[in-house]
Formats: C-alpha cells, structure tokens, sequence
C-alpha cells in the first residue's frame, strides 16, 4: 500500500487518525506499532515473523553491546556490532541481490544456478538502513541502547518512513520515541505537508509520467534530438516529484502524529556543484553514508588517496543500494569519478567560473546520471544518449517531439517552476500575508485534494517509483 | 526557558499567526474531506457492474483470518474501496477533463481525436507469434490446393481514419505492416481492402467509440472480398438498412473514460428469399437470425451481430450454391457474415480464440470449398491462438 492509494488515504489513515486521537498517551506506541505491522502486512504478510526476528536479534545485539561495554570489553562490543551488521547486510544481500548475483556468476563461469525469484519485504533497504544506523550509534555512544522493546521495534518499522524512507537515524528519533508533542499545529502543518507531497505525485509526476512513458516506448529509429531530451527531463522532474513528493507526504505523516523528521529533499536541480546536489538530494541517504560509511572509513581527514578510495566505496555501495543492475553501479561510480574530480582536479578552475555556467553544467551532468538511471541497459543507455546528442537521430526535432511537447508543455512549466525555490517563497507570501488569504487559500488546497482524488481513481495502475529498490 | 517560550508566543508576527491559521483550517479541511467520503460510502448502496468501465466492480470482501494472513483481504478492501468510492465515473471524467486542460492528446491506450472520434492506439506485434501464425496458415494452403483461400486483415481507424488523429501523433504505420504479412502468405490469396476502404474515408466506417468497424465498412469490404471468393453478385445487391441502436458506447470510452458521444449500430439485411439458421455449438442453440436484440439491452451493441464471439457457429441457408464457407475471424467478422450468407450453402465459422477442436474434420464432414481468414490488424499481431489451431488438424493426419 502507498500513501496516493484510496485505500490508504480512506481506509488506513482515517482509521489510524482516530484511534490515535481518543488512545491515551501511554497507548499511543502501541497503536502506531501495531499500525505500522498492518502496514507491512498489506503488501508482504509473509515476511511479519521474519521482520520479528529481525527487530528481536538487534534489539538483543544492543543490549549486549551495552553491557560489554558497561564490563569494559570494547573488543567484545566490537565483535557484537560487526556480527550483527553482517547478519543484517546479508539479509538485505539475499533479498536484494541473489538473483543478480546468481545471474553474473552464470554470465562469468558459464553455469547456470537459477532462484525462485522471491518477494522483497517492503522497505527492506529502508528499514535495513535504520537498524545498522542503530546498531553503529549505540556503539559510538551516540545513543543508548534501546531497553524499551516497544520503542525500539517502533523505531524500525513506523509506517511514514517504513517503505521509503526518509532513512532517520536511531539518534534523532530516540527522544521522539519517548514524548513528543502533539497538538492541532503540529497536526495542520503534517496535514499542509502531506497535500503537498500528494500533489506533487499524483498530479505532476503521475501527468510528467505519461510523457515520459510514451517517449521511452518509442522505437528507437523514431527518436529525434528533442524526443531524447523531452524524455530524459521529464524523467527528471518525474523522479524529484515522485520522490520528494513521497517524502513530503511521510514527513508530513509523521508530524500528524507528533515526530519532526529533517527535509529529504532541498531544490536540488538549482545546485551549482555535484556536491551540491547530493546535499540537496534525498539528504537522509548522503547523510547515512556519510555518518555510516564514509566518516568511519576515515573521512577527508586521511590521505588524498585514501580520500579517493572512501569516495569510490561510498559511491558504488549509493549506486547498488539502488538497485542490483549494473547500470545503477555504473551511476554510483560516474557520481563518484564527478565528486573526485570536483573535489581534487577542478577545484581552483570552477570557482573561477561564473555562477551561471556551474548551474548548467551541474544540470547536465545530473541529467546525464538519470539516463543511467532510467534505462534499462547500460548499452540502451549509451544509445539514448547519442541520441540527445543528434548520432542516430531522426532529425532535430520531429513530429513525434511536437506531438508530445504539446501534450506536456503545460506540465513541464508548472513542474520546473515547482522544482525552484522561487515558487515557495512566492506562495508563502501569498498564502500567509492576511488572515483573509490564509481562508481562501482552503480553496487551493480543496481544489488540489478533489484533484488528487481524481487522479488517484485512475492511476490504480501507477505506482510509486522507489519500491523497487 | 519556559517563560521565553511564552513571551516569544505573545509577540507572534502575523505572518506566524497566520501559519497557525492555516495549521488549524488544515487539520479541519482533511480529516473533513476523509470523513465525509468514509461517511458517503457507508451510506451509498455498492453496485454489482460499471457500465462506463464494462466491468464488475469488487464487492465487500469477506473477512476470516486466512485471508487476513495471507494478504488477500486488505487487497480485495483496496479494491472494494476503489471501485466502490462514491462517484467513481465523475472522478475519472473531472481527472480526463484536467489532462485534457493540460493538453493531453490520449487517455488509456486511446487517442482522443477530433470530431470526437476515439481512435485505440495499436500495440507492438508479436512478431515470433506472427510469423507462426503465417507460416502455419501457407501450411494449411498448401495442405489443402483444391480450396479457395482467401486471407483479409482489415486495418484499424488509425490508418483509416488518420485525419482524426490528434496534429502529429505518432502512429504505426499499417500499410507496411499489411505488407509484411502479404510477403509471408503462400498458398492463398492476400487480399487487402485498405484502398477501398480509404476511397470512403470520409464515411461512417469505424465507430467513435469502440474499436470495431461498421456494417457500412464492412460493406466496403465486402465488395473487394466477393470477386476474390468467386461469388457471382446480383446486378444489384438491395439491403434493408436498420437502424437498431443509436446509444452505442463502445470499449473506447470506458478505456479512456471519454463519453463525448454515442455511436448508431446499423444491420444489413439482404434482399432475398434465402433462408438460413444458425447454429451455435457452445450452447448447442438453432435460431433464425444472426442478429441478437437481447445484446441491446446490454452495454456493448456491437454483440448485436452472433451475441458476440464463439467458438463454432454454423449458418446454414437455402442458396444451393454447391459451396460451404470455413471462416477463421476475430470479431471484425461478425458483422461481415450478413453480406456472405447468400451466397454460401453452409458457413463455419470458427474463432480460433476459443476454439479446441479438429479443424481437419471439418473440412471434411461439411465439405469445405472455400476458406476465409478475417482478422483486424491489431488483434492479429497480438493473436496468439491461430497457429495452434491450424495446425493441431495436420499433426493429427
């Protein structure tokens, strides 16, 4: 179940808002676990006793990792984390990446091993995500170790953040699990975020979502300069809003139910760097890698070389975290090789370049990445992109291109208005300056819930874009 | 720290006290809007059918603790909510409605094309599937040299109708496809009728709704087919023209969930004194039309002709012409049959969709002379049955 589902918004929300509202305080964990239990079990009943004994194993890996340091045993603390990671990245590992395993093993050697493709538990690299974030916090001191069951099980599994994130870390959300506040403000502004995030996916990215479908289905004969590039930036404007939105909407969630989680996404298409964009771009997975993979690793403090490596690890693990295709390594690394040379070979020439021109070629090469990302081959990929740039073409510009640019064009102006700053900061004028604008701005948010309802009833077929990975 | 909180409270700048506002209205317009269509639902009775979408619509599922474990119960209350949701058809036009505001030129598979014409977007043939197809009917051609074989498949409104489609949207180019086909058939005649048909394109000769073609284009065709089957046609060919629906909606409409207009149905009754019945081997029924009027009651009119498809139907007349018709079709032929009864003592007619039997038999038993294949384009790149049955006849022998 996805939160643009009618059976999330009219069945599982209403029923949750309710219960939580009359349950007193104590209660409330229990009611938000149990509703996150059905949440998971709405797509992937099968996995609820294996999601049990995951959350029991950590729980205990904690507690244990807690008294071998309260004895003054770091070795055995150590032993403690590095078990216990292992067993979880190898859980993640199964479900995740057997059968692309399996598949490169038979393309290497020549055998043929073949798997029962299985079912991926929802959220799996979501929630996999959080537990190590825990597992390696209580190691470091960051936060105790959980002794509350209830709190820390919560933790793993609280329906906004289980099935895309965004990816909290165990010690921002511990004091949360214990009191938080929770009044009719803290509800409305959930409820402000939530629409929004709505609306961004079901009314831009679903409608940016036809284009782009159609145009990639083309045969690849009928494919002019502008086909190419009217697919990769709707693509592009597609994923921010799907993505962003989804955030939105579980940001939103979380704080109807008292828990103030970070932005995960920050206008990311008007960086002026690629280190830029990745502070700008689903923030909660830089920041786990950051804190998790590369700061452990020994962080820019080390040697230029050992920096160069860190990244290299960094960035191949965000590309396969992705998905398991090397067309997803491949965008890890090319991110990669882009932060290298930023960071190391370019950097007294970019900062000598005007604002304009960085703006650009961010862009650029950011659009380029999804190329990568949305093909389903590195060789089809290849192709696409000679394609933007004219080999193979057919022509400049086509009927083909017209026809669809027609059919978009409106959506594409709201959409890249919407993905600028400038359109918030506009809105918040307009939607706060009197009393008398906030009551008509009901109207607005009535108009975009009637329509996201409407597109909601047809796009039973569309669903959001991160579940796979 | 709690008296600076207050404080702070206190001297709240508008623009914070308007937040708060609209916080508060927020928090009221949601769970109002949420509550008011859970409250419409449980009042509004659950319908058992769609007519805009053809479908039955999903009904309350029952609840046991199996099917809460294994996952199907919250599906089906998905399902059930959607389907169920009040007002469902105005929710699906207001969502067409805003995408055509936006300027979108297809809905569902469909273009929406002008003079209200819905127009279905073929898909990609399968080519494997195809080339089977050909392969297996030149086999049955030359399995069979002393019949008449005659092979039609009828291009879509895409083709036909390309006037109506949508400034430069993107279209399969039929022509070539037809072509394609032609090229793998050995044994029996490729007879294409687009040139006939694109001679009156500026005639009722699809549907504005539904994907089928007319009795009218059907007509067309029937004029190119005839000389290709040797039937010797009367000076003049007299029908009787009715009329029998003019609130047809076809499949189009409920796939783009478009429904601008309603398309008239017309039958073609030759005038002549040849009787016939028809046989129809799934129910096992003898009736003296091929035109069925219980199927205007119903959603789809085009099920006027034969009630819609079926595996075997036989019509059996009185012209005592010495010569019985084999016809393989897809629906595109069922309103071609009122046209070729005269001429024909006995017609079989098989769609290979539904079809399990011996075909070898019955070119003996109802001693066959001729053979017709009748498909529209797009159901023939995707039908995946043909070869089968064609072929399951020679394996046999």
């Amino acid at each position: 179940m996805a939160f643009n589902d009618l059976s999330f918004l009219f069945i599982f929300f209403p029923a949750i808002v309710l219960l939580h509202a009359i349950m007193p305080r104590p209660g409330k964990n229990i009611l938000l676990l149990l509703a996150s239990l059905v949440f998971f079990s709405w797509g992937t009943p099968e996995y609820l006793f294996l999601l049990a004994l995951i959350i029991l194993f950590n729980y205990f890996s904690g507690l244990q990792m807690a008294a071998q340091k309260k004895a003054d045993n770091p070795m055995g603390a150590k032993r403690t984390l590095i078990t216990s990671v292992v067993v979880n990245v190898l859980l993640l590992g199964f479900f995740k990446y057997w059968g692309f395993l399996l598949e490169n093993i038979n393309a290497v050697f020549g055998a043929s091993f073949s798997s029962r493709p299985l079912p991926m538990p929802i959220g799996v690299s979501f929630f996999t995500f959080s537990i190590l974030s825990y597992l390696y916090d209580v190691y470091r001191d960051r936060a105790p170790a959980a002794r509350n069951l209830l709190q820390f099980s919560l933790y793993v599994t609280f329906f906004p953040k289980l099935v895309s994130g965004p990816i909290v870390q165990y010690a921002v959300m511990e004091e949360q699990l214990k009191s938080r506040t929770l009044n009719r403000i803290t509800f409305g502004t959930g409820a402000r975020l939530f629409l929004i995030g709505l609306s961004k996916k079901v009314l831009l990215a679903n409608t940016l979502g036809t284009t782009f479908y159609g145009v990639t289905a083309l045969p690849s004969g009928d494919i002019s300069v502008m086909t190419a590039w009217l697919g990769t930036i709707t693509y592009a404007l597609m994923l921010y809003f799907d993505f962003s939105g989804y955030s939105d909407m579980a940001i939103g969630l979380a704080q109807m139910f008292g828990f103030q989680f970070e932005k995960n996404f920050d206008y990311p298409y008007v960086s002026s760097s690629i280190a830029e964009f990745w502070r700008r771009w689903h923030i909660s997975l830089g920041s786990w890698f950051r804190d998790y993979v590369y700061i452990p690793l020994g962080g820019s403090r080390v040697s230029t070389w050992k920096i160069i490596r860190n990244l290299l690890v960094v960035w191949s693990l965000t590309g396969i975290w992705h998905g398991a295709n090397w067309n997803f390594i491949f965008w890890g690394l090319y991110y990669g090789g882009l932060l290298i040379l930023e960071k190391f070979v370019l950097k007294n020439v970019l900062e000598k370049i005007p604002g304009f021109v960085r703006h650009i070629t961010t862009l650029l090469l950011v659009l380029i990445g999804w190329v990568f990302f949305f093909s389903p081959s590195l060789g089809s990929a290849f192709l696409w992109l000679s394609r933007m740039f004219g080999m193979g073409a057919n022509g400049f510009v086509d009927g083909t291109a017209r026809y669809y640019l027609s059919g978009c064009f409106l959506v594409l102006v709201i959409s890249v208005i919407g993905a600028l700053p400038v359109c918030a900061k506009l809105g918040n004028g307009l939607l706060y300056g009197s009393r008398r604008s906030v009551y008509l701005s009901m109207v607005w948010y009535a108009v975009l819930l009637m329509l996201c309802i409407a597109g909601m009833m047809v796009s039973t077929y569309s669903s959001f874009l991160y579940f796979q990975f | 720290m709690k008296q600076r909180q207050t404080s702070h409270t206190r001297r709240r700048s508008p623009f914070q006290r308007n937040r708060r506002l609209q916080a508060v209205l927020l928090r009221y317009l949601l769970v109002g809007s949420v509550s008011f269509f859970v409250l419409l639902g449980f009042l509004i009775k659950d319908k058992e059918f769609s007519q805009t979408e053809n479908r039955k619509l999903a009904q309350k599922p029952a609840f046991s603790l199996s099917a809460l474990a294994d996952g199907s119960y919250l599906k089906n209350l998905g399902s059930y909510v959607a389907d169920q949701f009040p007002g469902r058809d105005m929710w699906i036009s207001l969502n067409l409605r805003m995408n055509k505001a936006l300027g979108q030129k297809e809905a569902g598979g469909v273009y929406l094309g002008s003079d209200d014409y819905l127009i279905q977007i073929p898909s990609d043939p399968n080519d494997e599937q195809v080339s089977r197809n050909m392969s297996a009917i030149s086999t049955f051609a030359q399995t069979h040299p002393d019949l008449n074989m005659v092979m039609t498949v009828v291009p879509n409104a895409i083709t036909v109708h390309a006037d109506k489609l949508p400034k430069h949207a993107p279209a399969r180019d039929q022509l070539a496809d037809l072509e394609h086909l032609k090229s793998q058939l050995t044994g029996a005649s490729f007879l294409d009728v687009t040139d006939i048909l694109m001679a009156h394109k500026d005639e009722y000769l699809y549907y504005r709704t539904d994907h089928h073609w007319t009795s009218l284009a059907a007509h067309y065709a029937f004029q190119a087919i005839a000389p290709a089957l040797n039937l010797s046609l009367p000076e003049t060919e007299e029908y009787t023209i009715y009329p029998v629906s003019d609130t047809f909606e076809g499949t189009l409409s409920s796939k783009s969930g478009s429904h601008s207009t309603l398309d008239t149905v017309e039958v073609y009754v030759p005038q002549t004194d040849i009787d016939y019945f028809v046989t129809y081997a799934d129910t096992g029924e003898t009736i003296s039309s091929m035109y069925d009027q219980d199927a205007l009651k119903e959603k789809d009119h085009y099920t006027v002709f034969f009630g819609g498809n079926h595996s075997r139907v036989d019509i059996t007349t009185t012209a005592d012409t010495e010569r019985n018709l084999l016809v393989f079709k897809d629906s595109y032929a069922n309103c071609m049959m009122q046209f070729l009864y005269p001429y024909f003592d006995h017609i079989t007619i098989i769609d290979p969709r539904y079809y399990y039997d011996n075909v070898e038999l019955i070119v003996k038993t109802e001693g066959i002379t001729d053979v017709l294949f009748l498909y529209n384009l797009d159901t023939f790149h995707g039908d995946t049955s043909l070869a089968d049955v064609l072929l399951s006849g020679t394996e046999q022998k």
